[in-house]
């Protein structure tokens, strides 16, 4: 039963190399035992088990234990250490000084075979007759004292009689620090009347798995840069000086002063002291260049390092001078041979800054360097910062360039793009309504549009993420470009944003000297105006714009309305918010925008302005944050932009007819049809009291189906204006000189068609624009 | 008795009212508070005196669309309403005399 019992808990362990050790009572007659104890790290007999992370090196030693008190002063002992190779490799052993002992490999691709037909309580049998059979997954150290005579050095006295170093190559939570270590002692003996007594040892002993503690898993890696690449390193966050968690144990009485001393409190694995609490990848911006407030991870703001670790890639080739600046303190390691070998550059350990020459870099390769950062308390700062030969040559600074570092080599990095634009675009127009693609210059005034793009839609708040159309081929001279509305979607947009309010005002501007390159009137405020009123595209402002623009109003073609590129204007907002009244050339229409790609620059935020050809009065274009006397010009008597809108509030009730707007006069229209003569008489008759209008827009719809407008007759005191399109007349009038229109202007409008019943609901107005001679907006009021 | 009984009959009879066709007891449009209509529609409505009247389009926030001016006839008028260009599915129809006062008014519910 009892062979039973042992074959049936060793079976699993064979059947799975592990071992987790039989009974007291289930092995043999237990004359002698060998277990393992816990020696801590190389450097530190102390270290805590739980310490411990994968890459550390433990030492564990082997005790020998006699169980006969009449067979004690046991000096010989053979015994077998198996090792798992997945879990740990061995590095070395020790014996104990007090003993003379000898090793023997026995073989590294090698386990114990104990399926043979001894008793496995007979162990010496077992060790006599076992067999060692291949297998990749494990190595054999056999441990022999050979001095059998060493009265008063039994072994069994020793705290442990040898020890080793063994390697963590890996991680299970199923697995403590026992497991894949077995120990097997063979032939025992002690020395009784000077002959040797052989004792029956345990093969193995109870309670082998000293810690049941299993491998600690390395800190998360937190990814805050994205991807590995440009502008990114990889670091590990240390935890030194922990005096609190080691019963407040000094281990560093001052900070490393050389680099040896690094590698001591960077030794996590071996300092009772230093644990490694954050690994991850950040950008090398932020490990290099501080404030304080935004620095790699750390467990606290005292006592604590940093290995940071990237690759330097020289644009230029020749010598490189970088400097550290640190406090507290510092080191800069290089692989200046691109040997995979990275050195101490010997820069200084001191707080402050320390520079070093870096030569014979070649450009465009990948250098991999590390620095070394440890804070105890006070003051903390890092800094890396280098000078190109060509820096050096021009007497130039110190400086930082995150994109000359890359987390990984760089011949391995995938270039992404990050390009956001910000199209700054006014509310009265919708930015959904646009989207846009990238286009490469393939020729003389032609472009390509770019592969394997779709459109981007912008944002209602104008911005579009177009990352994904660039491509990474720099070389290619790259544009956003707008995709063409229909011709119905763009007509419909100008007619929008030019009014007759525009005109009017194009028109005072001229009146008020503005005119012919002189932009010295008083009633544009800003210089984007003069630009949006250059209509014919001459470079100036005059009566031939302001007269397209009436030209414009009646529906003719002067004002060129063939794609969004002839009205669209894009300027980056800087300088849309600056532009000058004499600069009105610099800025043509356009419907796309250069995006200004840089080698080693993969970031880029665009903001750009859209306005529009002849919104002179800026109702559909942003106002620009700079006026005219901050640009160079004074304003006197200007209209108030803001006041241009006109914003609609409060909706009537029925028994009120009044559309407000707010903070405006009120006008009045009364509108009337009537069938005379077969035709249908359309009359808009003004009632403006004492209320000085410059200038009137309105919409006549009429079913066109039915009716056909055959003449038109405006007595309004001004210059009239009739645009017939498609069932739709825009129609008004407005001052071109000094004055106002008519107090009681009249509109008659005469069609022919269907009316033998009436053309009740064959005509119907809309209110667009009136504008007082001071280019403020009123109310409009149908009655 | 017999005479009596004819004589009786003969007042009886003498005493109604003669029948003529009345206008009034047509069909008109403002007869009801609401219409629905699916297209342009022709419509009746009665005046009581002849002169200038008004038929107005309002929509229900009381924006005025249109207003029409015409000579309405005592009696019997029709009038079409053309609604193609109407964005509204809800407009009032409004009649007024010659001095501006609303005489009647419906609420016109158009299929589109």
């Amino acid at each position: 039963m009892k062979k039973l019992l042992i074959s049936l808990i060793l079976f699993p362990t064979l059947l799975l190399g592990q071992f987790s050790g039989p009974s007291d009572s289930d092995t043999s007659d237990r004359e002698a035992g060998a277990s393992l104890v816990w020696l801590g790290t190389p450097s530190n007999a102390s270290e805590s088990v739980s310490n411990i992370r994968v890459g550390d090196t433990i030492v564990l030693g082997i005790k020998i234990t006699s169980y006969e008190s009449s067979k004690t002063s046991i000096d010989y002992a053979h015994i077998d250490v198996q090792i798992d190779k997945r879990l740990y490799t061995h590095l070395n052993q020790t014996f104990n000084s007090e003993v003379s002992g000898n090793s023997q490999f026995v073989g590294p691709n090698a386990k114990m075979q104990f399926n043979n037909n001894f008793d496995h309580y007979d162990i010496w049998d077992q060790w006599q007759n076992g067999t060692y059979v291949t297998d990749s997954n494990y190595e054999i150290h056999h441990f022999q004292t050979s001095d059998t005579s060493v009265d008063g050095n039994e072994v069994e006295t020793l705290d442990w009689y040898v020890k080793f170093q063994l390697k963590v190559n890996a991680f299970d939570e199923d697995y403590d620090y026992t497991d894949g270590v077995l120990l097997t002692m063979g032939r025992t003996s002690v020395v009784q009347s000077g002959a040797e007594v052989l004792l029956d040892p345990l093969y193995a002993y109870p309670n082998q798995d000293f810690s049941n503690e299993p491998v600690q898993a390395a800190p998360t890696f937190a990814n805050t840069v994205a991807n590995d690449g440009q502008n990114a390193i990889k670091y590990k966050s240390f935890k030194i000086n922990d005096y609190a968690s080691n019963n407040d144990q000094g281990e560093y009485g001052d900070h490393p002063s050389n680099s040896a001393g690094f590698d001591a409190m960077f030794d996590y694995g071996n300092k009772k002291t230093t644990t490694w609490t954050h690994q991850g990848r950040d950008t090398a911006t932020k490990a290099f260049t501080w404030p304080w407030s935004n620095i790699l991870p750390r467990h606290a703001n005292t006592n604590f390092g940093w290995i940071i670790e990237g690759y330097f890639v020289p644009p230029t080739s020749g010598t490189y001078k970088f400097q550290l600046n640190s406090d507290d303190r510092s080191d800069f390691w290089f692989d200046a041979n691109d040997d995979g070998t990275i050195t101490n550059t010997g820069m200084g350990m001191g707080n402050g800054a320390r520079d070093v020459d870096v030569t014979n870099l070649t450009a465009g390769v990948s250098y991999k360097f590390r620095v070394r950062y440890e804070q105890g308390a006070g003051g903390a700062n890092l800094y890396l910062k280098w000078k190109s030969p060509e820096d050096v040559a021009a007497g130039a600074d110190w400086a930082f360039n995150g994109n000359s570092i890359y987390s990984i080599d760089a011949d391995d990095v995938t270039v992404t793009m990050d390009y956001t634009i910000n199209y700054n675009i006014d509310p009265d127009i919708t930015a959904t309504d646009f989207s846009v693609k990238t286009y490469y210059e393939s020729g003389t005034n032609q472009f390509t549009a770019n592969a394997g793009q779709s459109a981007v839609t912008l944002a209602s708040n104008g911005s579009a993420d177009i990352s994904d159309q660039i491509d990474t081929d720099f070389s290619k001279v790259q544009h956003v470009v707008f995709d063409e509305p229909s011709s119905t979607e763009l007509a419909t947009t100008a007619a929008e944003a030019v009014t007759v309010a525009d005109v009017y005002l194009a028109f005072q501007e001229l009146t008020d000297k503005g005119i012919n390159n002189n932009e010295t009137g008083n009633k544009f405020t800003h210089g984007i105006q003069y630009v949006n009123a250059d209509i014919d595209k001459d470079g100036d402002f005059d009566f031939d714009d302001t007269y397209m623009m009436l030209d414009w109003l009646n529906g003719g073609t002067a004002f060129s309305l063939t794609n969004l590129s002839s009205v669209m204007r894009l300027i980056e907002t800087s300088a849309y918010n600056s532009v000058a009244s004499t600069a009105i050339g610099n800025y043509t229409t356009t419907s796309k925008f250069p995006l200004g790609l840089t080698s080693g620059t993969t970031t880029y935020t665009k903001n750009i302005t859209v306005s529009w050809l002849g919104d002179v009065n800026l109702s559909h274009s942003p106002t620009p944050t700079n006026n005219l006397s901050v640009t160079g010009m004074t304003i006197n008597n200007a209209p108030s932009l803001s006041d241009t809108r006109m914003y609609i509030n409060n909706a009537p009730s029925l028994s009120d007819t009044r559309m407000y707007i707010s903070n405006a006069e009120t006008i009045e229209f009364r509108i009337e049809s009537e069938v005379k003569d077969g035709k249908v008489h359309y009359i808009v008759k003004g009632a403006f009291g004492g209320t000085s209008i410059g200038a009137i827009q309105l919409l006549l719809k009429y079913d066109k189906n039915k009716l056909q407008l055959s003449d038109n007759i405006f007595q309004t005191g001004g210059v009239n204006f009739i645009n017939d399109q498609d069932g739709t007349i825009s129609f008004g009038s407005l001052k071109i000189d000094e004055g106002k229109l008519n107090n009681i202007p009249l509109y008659e409008f005469i069609f022919t068609g269907e009316s033998s019943e009436g053309s009740l609901g064959l005509i119907l107005i809309e209110a667009l624009e009136v504008i007082k001679i001071d280019n403020e907006p009123v109310n409009i009021l149908f009655q | 008795m017999k005479k009596y009984i004819v004589i009786l009959f003969l007042l009886l009879y003498s005493c109604q009212k003669d029948y003529i066709e009345d206008l009034y007891t047509a069909p008109m449009f403002f007869d009801k508070s609401t219409q629905e209509v699916v297209g342009d529609i022709s419509f009746n409505f009665a005046l009581q005196e002849s002169g200038i009247h008004y038929l107005l389009l309002v929509d229900i926030n009381g924006k005025l669309l249109a207003r029409e001016k015409f000579t309405g006839v005592e009696g019997l008028n029709t009038k079409k309403l053309y609604v193609g260009l109407l964005d509204q599915e809800e407009v009032y129809l409004m009649l007024y005399n010659w001095n501006d006062n609303k005489i009647k008014e419906v609420l016109i519910k158009i299929a589109k």
